[in-house]
């Protein structure tokens, strides 16, 4: 038996797929010609995958007649796929995000300027008019276009996100009437954007909000700009004009596009590139009070307030009750337009980076119960303290949340990064953690232990924790 | 042909339709385990993939793009299906009705006990082992289906493959 058999048995797998290099394929083949034990081996794995063939499923011609029949009808009933007309998502697909701020920046832009127009006509800024600004929309008027000709000269500012237009916009906005004219002007927003055409809405006076850009294209659109948003006095009355420019690129946004095709482009373009990088340069670990009644140890970046994320540029916040609106799309889309779409610069990464270590887990550490949805589990538990269920990486608060045998592993992941991560920080941030990350870490494993149940992953973590201060002094 | 569908040629569409849905259902059913729901994702990933066609690279093939979408739809599926009915296997296709042409796929024993196997992979190796062995991806195509590095393709394979040896070490020996 050859010094490399163990290595040689690890690469008879790749080998029968043919995914080893020149020099391993030769490798193997010469030390299969000397080797009967792995010669046998390889015959199983042969014969596996012969199985395997052999199940795959038979899908026969009537079946696929069929499939054609009802893919082929129910794109009948579709608009045509073009930039010229295109079709509205299908099931949970959703309209892009750029496309709803675009469009709601747009409809708060008609609501400021109506607003402005109540108080200058009422020439008080108490008045009730302004608590009912629809009243004021279908009382002045604006219109849609996309000339470019009818862009208007004020002053232009860029709206970073809706709080600002919000700020513009004057106090006591009934709330249920704003989402009113939201999603009406979303309508008829997107319905001209799509067209690419004129439309007047049924307004009285004039005023221009004009859309650029090649709407709908992957290339175009999403920033928002608002002009007027303080508008002269001459102009409030008879024009004043809004301009909605599409100038940056926008998102490659793929309604049902994968996991994979987004993380690696939102690797790529990321300042992180490593679960050591978010945990050091932004994400952080953060060892709570210990009067607090919220967990000792707690991976920063889970709680409303510690990240702020940003879709294309625009805060994720609704400014005007505080909720994103991420939260109130259903959860299958929502996973898509956390990992796929929404950009979050952070979060998503944070997310995904955490996923990859809890994918690679089972390989690294022998655990093979670990789920790549790590965190939800404790994060709907604590729903009142946690506004991210889709990425939180909750910590344990008490040690009955290890009665379920995913939260221990979840709470092994955790104490490993814990453990890689400020060995390499050092002793100072080492410090911040370490006392409540051993002493609850002790309480588990006593507590396993008095309760019967072992778990030799966690054992060996806790003996590489003892390690801790000798490395480290 | 893309390019055509992507001007609103349902025709052109149909083609791509013709080409692609029976390697897309193969690999949808290997996951989902049930013909009826594959061809509903099928279905479903086909109008969608139709939908954004805007949005997709033309200079790129179409079939990885829509797979794509069918994979994680059939993941979702699965998922969903878990939650619901708190199945964690991957399920032997179904019986076949008379018809149906995926009876032969439940004939033999051996099938029986893979699919059971499989079911009892972890799904991180399930996943590996289907993407490899049914829908016959390279390691390559794995690692950028499911975001993670070549090196964690071929582990993953090696031990799923190494426990389904296990599981049916009676039968290959």
């Amino acid at each position: 038996m050859s010094a490399n058999h163990f290595d040689i048995i690890e690469k008879l797998s790749a080998y029968l797929d043919g995914e080893l290099t020149t020099v391993e394929m030769a490798e193997v083949k010469n030390h299969l010609a000397s080797c009967a034990d792995c010669m046998v081996i390889y015959e199983r794995l042969k014969s596996l995958d012969q199985i395997a063939d052999d199940a795959m499923p038979v899908i026969g011609d009537e079946v696929l007649d069929q499939l054609e029949q009802r893919i082929t009808k129910e794109i009948a009933g579709l608009p045509e796929s073009s930039s010229e007309s295109k079709p509205k998502p299908h099931k949970a697909s959703v309209t892009p995000i750029w496309q709803k701020y675009t469009a709601i920046a747009a409809s708060l832009l008609i609501i400021t300027l109506a607003g402005r127009m109540a108080l200058k006509e009422s020439d008080h800024a108490l008045d009730p008019k302004l608590k009912a600004p629809s009243m004021n929309i279908k009382d002045q008027g604006a219109t849609i276009t996309d000339d470019a000709d009818e862009l208007s000269q004020p002053a232009e500012k860029k709206l970073d996100n809706r709080q600002s237009i919000r700020e513009e916009s004057g106090p006591a906005i009934s709330k249920p009437i704003m989402e009113e004219e939201e999603t009406k002007a979303i309508e008829s927003l997107e319905s001209d954007k799509l067209s690419q055409g004129n439309k007047e809405l049924p307004l009285g006076k004039p005023k221009s909000i004009s859309v650029m850009g090649d709407v709908g294209k992957e290339d175009a659109v999403d920033e928002v700009r608002g002009s007027s948003n303080k508008p002269k006095p001459e102009q409030s009355g008879s024009g004043a004009t809004v301009e909605v420019r599409d100038s940056r690129k926008g998102m490659d946004f793929n309604a049902t596009g994968t996991v994979s095709t987004k993380t690696q482009k939102l690797n790529q373009s990321a300042p992180v590139a490593s679960v050591d990088d978010i945990l050091s340069k932004e994400a952080g670990i953060l060892a709570e009070d210990s009067n607090s009644s919220e967990s000792a140890l707690h991976i920063r970046g889970g709680r409303s307030g510690e990240m702020t994320y940003l879709f294309d540029g625009v805060n994720d916040s609704n400014s005007l009750d505080g909720n994103s609106p991420v939260d109130k799309v259903e959860t299958e889309t929502a996973n898509i337009l956390t990992i796929d779409s929404l950009n979050r610069i952070y979060a998503g990464l944070f997310e995904l980076s955490i996923s990859d270590v809890a994918r690679d887990i089972p390989d690294r550490y022998g655990i093979q119960s670990l789920s790549v949805d790590l965190g939800k589990k404790g994060a709907q538990k604590k729903s009142s303290s946690v506004s991210r269920p889709d990425f939180v990486i909750d910590s344990l608060s008490n040690l009955d949340d290890l009665n379920d045998e995913d939260n221990l592993e979840r709470y092994y992941l955790i104490q490993k990064l814990y453990v890689d991560h400020y060995k390499k920080m050092g002793a100072d941030n080492y410090r911040t953690v370490y006392k409540s990350a051993r002493t609850q870490s002790l309480e588990i494993l006593m507590r396993l232990m008095s309760g019967g149940d072992y778990h030799e992953n966690l054992n060996d973590y806790l003996l590489e924790i003892e390690k801790f201060p000798q490395e480290l002094k | 042909m893309v390019t055509a569908a992507g001007r609103g040629d349902k025709n052109a569409f149909g083609q791509l339709v013709r080409m692609h849905q029976k390697r897309v259902l193969r690999m949808v059913v290997s996951i989902t385990g049930d013909l009826d729901s594959g061809m509903d994702i099928v279905q479903d990933s086909f109008v969608r993939a139709y939908q954004a066609l805007d949005s997709f690279d033309r200079g790129k093939p179409f079939y990885p793009w829509v797979s794509k979408i069918a994979y994680n739809l059939a993941i979702n599926h699965i998922k969903r299906r878990r939650r619901e009915v708190g199945l964690d296997e991957v399920r032997e296709p179904e019986a076949s009705r008379s018809e149906n042409p995926l009876d032969k796929m439940q004939e033999t024993e051996n099938k029986q006990r893979l699919w059971k196997a499989i079911g009892e992979l972890p799904e991180n190796f399930r996943m590996v082992f289907i993407l490899r062995n049914m829908e016959q991806l390279s390691y390559e195509e794995i690692a950028e289906r499911l975001g993670i590095s070549l090196g964690t393709v071929d582990s993953r394979l090696y031990r799923a493959r190494r426990k389904l040896l296990e599981s049916l070490k009676d039968l290959l020996d």
